[in-house]
């Protein structure tokens, strides 16, 4: 399993809220993508387990990891612009904190000119932080349409 | 279609209004960088970085994420189609100044 609450620890980890020493650039760059990611794995656990249902034996273990696998980066922030307006306020947070920390993501990975700081980092750190516990609040019924839509396009 | 300057200005403008009037009265900001980034697919994105002073240097997360329901009506509405991203930073985090520091190739090995 990976745990969206370990990613988070391992962002304050590599960001420390203490100002001194400052993070090197390449730990606020690890902990934006790491931020990013926190989201990306909360969202595949929640569309493998409404999908497959829980892993108990060889064969939901082989579906449950099939379904969490499919999430694509691209497809999901694509198909999720297409809903924000039908989601509740913590749905909609969760799936526009994806959106966006999908850029700061790619940014933080392959942008040699990106402004990175202190502060930005950490307010990307705390916006996935708090966009992993609204989507904890969400019911079974927006998390199964944020799972259609993140994983399927529409024909 | 290319994003303009007279658009840049106007997502500033309203992002940055919204953010002083979203936030209590103890986060003040005070300006905003704004930039032309390219998104996964090579598409432009209006890229607004705001500075702000606070007691705490870390936002609220859920200020942060819900900023984009004030600002949304009144981007739309000026008939700007292009997607914004909002940053924070501490005008005061000394980690700005780092922004451009060039990166020194490896040396050669002798």
């Amino acid at each position: 399993m990976i745990d969206p609450h370990e990613l988070i620890d391992t962002c304050h980890k590599l960001a420390p809220q203490t100002p001194t020493p400052p993070p090197s650039q390449a730990d606020m760059r690890r902990a934006i993508s790491t931020a990013y990611y926190a989201l990306f794995h909360t969202l595949a656990a929640s569309n493998a387990e409404l999908i497959a249902g829980q892993p108990r034996s060889g064969i939901s273990s082989y579906a449950w990891e099939r379904v969490y696998r499919r999430l694509d980066h691209g497809r999901a922030q694509n198909n999720l612009r297409g809903v924000l307006s039908q989601l509740s306020p913590g749905g909609e947070n969760f799936a526009r904190t994806f959106i966006d920390l999908q850029e700061r993501r790619q940014e933080a990975d392959y942008d040699p000119n990106a402004s990175i700081t202190r502060t930005r980092t950490l307010n990307i750190v705390a916006r996935a932080d708090t966009a992993i516990r609204d989507f904890a609040q969400l019911t079974q019924e927006e998390r199964r349409l944020l799972a259609a839509q993140s994983l399927f396009d529409r024909r | 279609m290319p994003i303009t300057e007279r658009e840049m200005e106007k997502v500033k403008e309203i992002i940055l209004d919204a953010a002083k009037s979203h936030f209590p009265p103890n986060v003040q900001f005070f300006d905003a960088n704004v930039t032309i980034m390219l998104g996964a697919d090579e598409e432009e994105i209006i890229d607004v970085e705001l500075l702000y002073a606070a007691e705490n240097p870390v936002l609220d997360g859920r200020l942060m994420n819900t900023l984009f329901r004030v600002t949304d009506g009144p981007i739309h509405a000026s008939g700007i189609t292009a997607r914004t991203l909002v940053g924070y930073t501490d005008i005061n985090d000394p980690t700005r100044w780092q922004y451009h520091k060039p990166s020194n190739p490896p040396s050669p090995v002798s």
